[in-house]
């Protein structure tokens, strides 16, 4: 028991290097534009995760995740447009933007759950769509806000080419968020999260403050939808409305359901996933919409946990092969010896 | 004298213009076994509810220990010693049984909800979630996911993880449906060695745990009390015959061995 777990976290330590160092290594051997992919990948990542946290630890299907990713993108557009302000303490402004935004919707949206949610948060992103398109002297209303200027690190001037010195950036924070976001799903409140999503009524009999917890999460969720928002308006040097629409927020719910919802990298797997469709395939055709439809629909259908548990499904259907061939090897597959355990337990009482 | 584990007063509740509780007096001692039962439709799930903060009380006063947690939200009457299980186990099925234990046992241990620590790094409660689950005999389960297990399990890791917070009023509802007859000797024992510094409210519709088991029984009829007493006094009362236990009493008699 112990080895195995021993065994699972290096496993785990083991990928997160290895991934690490690829992706310290990428600005080196891939050109430009797939490098900006790239950076549109690790932003996205952020922002799928931080939905996840939402829809898939908590069960909260929000469909106005965009609100903070926009909140973040208008903040840090509207502090360089207007005063200047370095990128470190504007984004750091973002982010305090989100979480003000979610402690003051949060009594609101939380009141409900399942499908109210979903429309009570896909009119909050609404309503605020609905004000940066019409406060045109201040947000810039469809044209939005051109010209923000993209942050660099120092040291990197000169060195590498701009496009890789802010993929370093985001990089580097996307890292760090990501590595708190795991510190946060491995904590008591991670688990008390899963536990308001299968049953929050059993939860609070256990005596936990359900309602509070909600509203920490939807807090902290906000403050990386924010961050992911401002360093996206970076990427781009642009924020607009496009960035705060519900459209946004149903891509999110896309990457986080195609990926797959409630696990650590999921999320980060449909990133990757909706942003190669959408930056690959459109190179072929027109229609990279409906080819993402079709894998959608056959990824709830065929691998309803997401495309992150594709090994162990194929593994779950070999070893159903094996056990139906007549000649095949006899290896009990994972399954029975579950059975079994339950079994010997029965018997045992 | 010490306060009453748990004290009623008056305590009605209406849903929707009717009347489901109505006007409950009810006291039991520290340490007792407190039976509730009555017909189907009587209230006693809703009088569990209304006891453990999940319905509010649309009159009355509820007191835990002597004090008045009439107000109190669900999570925190469990900060008194209150614990409810549910006629359906109340596990998380998506969980193992050992999460189901430690979800228990992390409840307030790390500061800011939780934030504040990591599940694997608290050696601790690593081996205390270990104790429980051998305690409970769900060590070979400790690992699957307890929508595998079977009901009678399901029961046991409900039990474990309540048992794990050490509640001082523990409220069973209906513990013994959906067990096997001949499961039903063997939670028995287990019922009668739980520790006597515990108070336990029982509703129960088999008459074989509630008369091998309680040391008072209540019983409800259409929301208000029939009948308080000892298991004697009920069985010779003619009102219980009457109302609901002759029926009752037959089933026991055609159960038992």
């Amino acid at each position: 028991m112990m080895m195995v777990e021993f065994l699972r976290q290096g496993r785990s330590i083991v990928f997160v290097v290895a991934l690490l160092a690829a992706l310290a290594v990428a600005p080196a051997v891939l050109p430009t534009y797939p490098l900006s992919v790239l950076t549109e990948i690790l932003i996205f990542t952020l922002f799928a995760m931080s939905l996840n946290l939402l829809l898939g630890y908590a069960g909260l299907p929000s469909l106005g995740h965009s609100a903070f990713f926009g909140t973040g993108g208008y903040v840090v557009g509207l502090l360089a447009k207007y005063y200047g302000t370095p990128a470190a303490a504007a984004l750091l402004i973002a982010v305090v933007a989100g979480v003000v935004l979610a402690l003051i919707t949060g009594p609101f949206v939380l009141r409900t759950h399942g499908a109210y949610f979903l429309i009570l948060t896909l009119s909050l992103t609404q309503v605020l769509f609905g004000i940066v398109w019409l406060w045109r002297n201040v947000t810039g209303g469809d044209d939005g806000l051109p010209g923000i200027p993209t942050p660099k690190l120092p040291f990197l001037i000169g060195r590498v080419s701009d496009t890789a010195n802010f993929y370093y950036l985001a990089l580097v924070i996307v890292a760090v968020a990501v590595a708190s976001l795991g510190w946060i799903v491995r904590s008591p409140f991670g688990l008390a999260l899963i536990g308001i999503r299968e049953n929050e009524r059993y939860l609070e009999g256990l005596g936990y403050p359900t309602w509070t917890i909600k509203y920490a999460a939807y807090a902290i969720a906000g403050a990386y939808a924010a961050l992911a928002g401002g360093l996206f308006a970076y990427f781009k040097g642009f924020v607009g409305p496009g960035q705060i629409s519900w459209l946004l927020a149903g891509e999110a719910m896309v990457m986080v359901i195609v990926g797959g919802a409630g696990t650590f990298w999921g999320p980060a797997l449909g990133s990757v996933l909706v942003l190669l469709l959408r930056y690959e395939v459109s190179a072929f055709t027109q229609r990279w919409v409906m080819i993402l439809g079709i894998v959608f629909i056959l990824t709830v259908l065929l691998l309803p946990e997401g495309f992150i548990r594709l090994p162990k499904r194929l593994r779950d259907i070999r070893s159903r092969l094996r056990r139906e061939a007549p000649t095949g090897p006899t290896v009990a597959p994972v399954g029975r010896s579950q059975e079994r355990a339950v079994e010997r337990a029965i018997e045992r009482s | 004298m010490a306060a009453p584990a748990l004290q009623l007063e008056h305590v009605s509740k209406i849903i929707g213009g009717l009347t489901i509780l109505e006007d409950i007096a009810l006291t039991v001692q520290p340490g007792e076994r407190r039976a509730i039962i009555g017909p189907n439709g009587a209230g006693k799930t809703t009088l569990l509810n209304v006891i453990a903060g999940f319905l509010p009380a649309t009159r009355g006063r509820v007191l835990v220990f002597g004090r008045d947690v009439t107000k109190l939200p669900a999570h925190r009457r469990v900060d008194v010693g209150l614990l409810k299980t549910n006629q359906q186990p109340a596990v998380f099925h998506e969980l193992t049984t050992r999460q189901n234990v430690l979800i228990a046992l992390l409840r307030g241990r790390h500061p800011l909800l939780g934030l504040g620590g990591l599940i694997d790094r608290d050696r601790e409660v690593q081996r205390e979630a270990e104790r429980v689950l051998d305690e409970w005999g769900l060590l070979d389960v400790s690992d699957i996911e307890v929508r595998h297990l079977p009901h009678g399990f399901q029961r046991r890791v409900e039990l474990a993880a309540r048992f794990a917070l050490r509640p001082k009023l523990l409220l069973l509802d209906e513990p013994a449906a959906g067990l096997a007859v001949d499961e039903i000797p063997a939670f028995i024992e287990r019922l009668k060695q739980l520790p006597r510094d515990m108070t336990v409210v029982l509703v129960e519709h088999s008459m074989r745990v509630v008369f091998s088991f309680a040391d008072r029984i209540t019983v409800l009829h259409h929301g208000a009390v029939l009948a308080d007493g000892t298991p004697e006094e009920i069985q010779r009362n003619e009102d219980v015959q009457a109302a609901y236990l002759a029926g009752a009493m037959r089933g026991r008699d055609a159960r038992s061995p």
